[in-house]
C-alpha cells in the first residue's frame, strides 16, 4: 500500500510499504477514508522528538471502514464506518479502567524509552514515534487497529467522516483540557493557540458553560475562524496586548482557566524568542514554553493552567514563583480519547461541534507532503491538510 | 541504571533531548548509593487477589522461562488498586535484571489484556547511520527504563 513516511528532518515521503494483516484476535484492519495532518506532527517533523526512524508512517488524527476483524473484536463489524482515538488504549488495565486513557498501561510497545525520559511511560499513539507507542500511523491505505473494542467508535449515520474525523484527536484532546482544567458554568476561559486543538477547547469550553473565551493567536485567518464559527473572542498578540485585554475582559480578576495550545514550538514576539531558540538549539533546552509562560502570568490567583500542547523534555524559566504564590494549579495531558470520542459524536450529530472549516485544504495522499508544508509554514490559510488515501 | 536503561539513557543522550538534565541525572545518581541488589522488581496487576491466586505456583510464561532462579510474591495493592506482582533472583546476580523487569511488564500485559500488543510486522523502516541508538533502545524497549 501506499503510506506517508519520515524519511528524516524536515522529509517526508509517500512509499510504498507492506500492508498491514490482522495480528492478533483483538485486532482490526481499517481503510483510510480521511487523515489529518495535526500540530503534534510538526515536532515530529522538526525533529524535536527524535524516536523517529527512517521510513515510520506518520499521522493519528483519521477515519475509516472496517475491512477486517480479528475473531475476539466484539464491538466492530466489515463495513462499519469509525473513527479511532489516536491514543491507542487497552481498556483493561488500572489507567483505562480510571478513563485516563492516554496512560494505558499495554498499548506502548517500547515503554523503556519515556520510562528513560519521564519516570514512567504513557501509552500508545498511532504514528508518533518509538517513544510513543511504535505503532504505524494512519497516513497510509489501511490501518492496523490494536485493542479495536476500546479503540474505534462507530460513527453515526448522520454524522459524515468529515466531521467525524476532528473526534479523533482535536476535539478529544480539546474536551480533555477543558474537563482536566475544571471549566465550569461563568468561568472566563483563556486559550494560547488558534489551530485546531485551539479552537476546539473554545467550543467546548462554550459547551460546559464558560462565560466568556478568548483566544489569542496571531494568524489572521485563524482567529477568523475562531470569531466566525466557534463564536469566540479573539486577542491578536501581534497587534494588541494581551495582558490589558485579558484584565478587561475579566474585570481585573485574571482568567479562570488558561488553555495552552501552542506547545514546544511557541513563537514569541519579543526577544525571549531568540533566547529560547538558541538555548533550544544548543540542546539546553528541549522545549520553547512561551505560551506556557504566559499562561502562568496571566492566570488569576488560585486559577487553572491546562499544558495541551506537547512538550517533549525540560525548558528554561520556568515561573515557578508565580504558580507557587499564586497558588494555580498546574496540569496537563494527552488526549483521553476513548472519554470523549462517544459524547463528542453525540454532540456532532445534534450540529453542537462542528469540524469542517478546519479542513482548509483536502488532497490525496499522494499530495501530503505538500499538504504538510503548507500546514507547516500555515501557507495559503492552512488550518489542517487533509489526506484522502 | 540496569542493562537496558544504560540503551535508553545512551539514546537519550546521543540524540540530544534533554541532555541538559540527562547529564545531571547521570551525575547526582553516580553519586547516590546503588539500589540494594536484593531489591524486587514490581508491577502492579489490575486484578484482585483472588483472581491472581495461582500465579505464584504457575507464571505467566515469561516469569516461568526465567526459570527456578526466580522468586516471586504476590500481595494486595492498597485500596482498589489491584495485586502487586513482585519478582527478583532468588541469590543477587543470577538473573539479569533487565530480563526481570521485561518478564514482568509482559506478564501484567497477559494477566490484565492477555495479549502483549506488538507493532506492525514487518515494518517499514529502513537502517540509517545514525539509527542504531534507537534500534538499540527499541529492542530493549520493554526492560527498565529508569536511570
Ligand atoms: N495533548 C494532546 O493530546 C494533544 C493532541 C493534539 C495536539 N496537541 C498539541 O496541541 C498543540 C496545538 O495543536 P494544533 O494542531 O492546533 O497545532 P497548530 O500548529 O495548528 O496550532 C498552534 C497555534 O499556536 C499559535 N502560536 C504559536 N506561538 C504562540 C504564542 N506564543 N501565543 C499564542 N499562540 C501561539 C500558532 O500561530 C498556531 O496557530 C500542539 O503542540 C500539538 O502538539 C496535543
Ligand atoms: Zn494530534
Ligand atoms: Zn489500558
Amino acid at each position: 500500500m501506499r503510506a506517508l513516511t519520515w524519511q528524516g528532518v524536515n522529509e517526508l515521503s509517500v512509499e510504498t510499504v507492506p500492508d498491514p494483516t490482522v495480528q492478533s484476535p483483538t485486532d482490526m484492519l481499517v481503510r483510510v477514508v480521511r487523515t489529518v495532518s495535526c500540530g503534534s506532527d510538526l515536532h515530529l517533523l522538526g525533529g524535536y522528538i527524535p524516536f523517529m526512524r527512517a521510513g515510520d508512517v506518520i499521522g493519528h488524527e483519521f477515519v475509516g471502514e472496517v475491512v477486517e476483524v480479528g475473531a475476539d473484536v466484539r464491538r466492530h463489524r466489515v463495513g462499519d464506518r469509525v473513527v479511532m482515538s489516536s491514543f491507542i488504549a487497552c481498556g483493561r488495565c488500572w489507567y483505562c479502567r480510571h478513563e485516563e486513557f492516554s496512560l494505558c498501561d499495554n498499548t506502548n510497545t517500547n515503554p523503556a524509552i519515556t520510562e528513560a525520559l519521564w519516570g514512567f511511560s504513557p501509552g500508545g499513539c498511532f504514528g508518533y514515534s518509538h517513544a510513543m507507542g511504535g505503532n504505524a500511523g494512519s497516513h497510509a491505505e489501511y490501518v492496523r487497529v490494536p485493542m479495536a473494542d476500546h479503540t474505534a467508535f462507530t460513527i453515526p449515520d448522520a454524522v459524515s467522516y468529515e466531521r467525524a474525523l476532528f473526534a479523533s484527536d482535536s476535539v478529544a484532546t480539546a474536551w480533555t483540557g477543558v474537563e482536566l482544567g475544571g471549566v465550569a458554568p461563568g468561568d472566563v476561559v483563556a486559550i494560547w493557540g488558534a489551530g485546531a486543538v485551539g479552537q476546539m477547547a473554545a467550543r467546548v469550553a462554550q459547551l460546559v458553560g464558560a462565560e466568556r473565551v478568548l483566544v489569542i493567536d496571531r494568524v489572521p485567518e485563524r482567529l477568523e475562524q475562531v470569531r466566525r464559527y466557534v463564536g469566540a473572542e479573539t486577542i491578536d498578540y501581534s497587534t494588541q496586548h494581551v495582558g490589558s485585554e485579558l484584565l478587561e475582559a475579566t474585570g481585573g480578576r485574571g482568567p479562570d482557566v488558561c488553555i495552552e495550545a501552542v506547545g514546544m514550538e511557541a513563537h514569541a514576539p519579543g526577544p525571549d524568542f531568540l533566547y529560547d531558540q538558541v538555548k533550544q538549539q544548543l540542546r539546553l533546552q528541549t522545549d520553547r514554553p512561551t505560551a506556557l509562560r504566559e499562561a502562568v502570568y496571566q492566570c488569576r490567583k488560585g486559577g487553572t493552567v491546562f499544558v495541551l500542547g506537547v512538550f517533549a523534555g525540560v525548558v528554561d524559566k520556568f515561573p515557578v514563583g508565580a504558580m507557587m504564590n499564586k497558588g494555580l494549579t498546574v496540569r496537563g495531558a494527552q488526549m483521553h480519547g476513548p472519554r470523549y470520542i462517544p459524547r463528542i459524536l453525540e454532540r456532532m450529530e445534534r450540529g453542537e461541534i462542528v469540524t469542517e472549516h478546519l479542513a482548509t485544504h483536502v488532497m490525496p495522499l499522494e499530495e501530503a507532503p505538500h499538504g504538510y508544508e503548507l500546514f507547516k509554514d500555515k501557507k495559503d490559510g492552512c488550518v489542517r491538510a487533509v489526506f484522502t488515501p | 541504571m540496569d542493562g537496558s536503561a544504560r540503551w535508553t539513557a545512551a539514546l537519550v543522550g546521543a540524540l540530544g533531548i534533554g541532555g541538559a538534565s540527562v547529564a545531571a541525572t547521570r551525575a547526582v545518581q553516580k553519586a547516590r548509593p546503588r539500589p540494594r541488589p536484593d531489591r524486587w522488581h514490581a508491577v502492579t496487576v489490575d486484578r484482585a487477589p483472588a483472581d491472581l491466586q495461582g500465579v505464584a505456583a504457575a507464571p505467566p510464561e515469561p516469569l516461568a522461562a526465567l526459570g527456578d532462579d526466580l522468586e516471586i510474591d504476590l500481595r494486595p495493592a492498597p485500596g482498589d488498586r489491584g495485586t502487586e506482582l513482585r519478582a527478583r533472583a532468588r541469590r543477587p546476580g543470577l538473573l539479569v535484571d533487565a530480563d526481570v523487569r521485561d518478564a514482568l511488564r509482559r506478564s501484567r500485559s497477559l494477566l490484565e489484556v492477555g495479549e502483549v500488543v506488538q507493532p506492525d510486522e514487518p515494518g517499514t523502516t529502513r537502517r540509517t547511520v545514525t539509527s542504531l541508538p534507537l534500534e538499540l533502545a527499541i529492542r530493549h524497549g520493554r526492560e527498565g527504563g529508569r536511570l
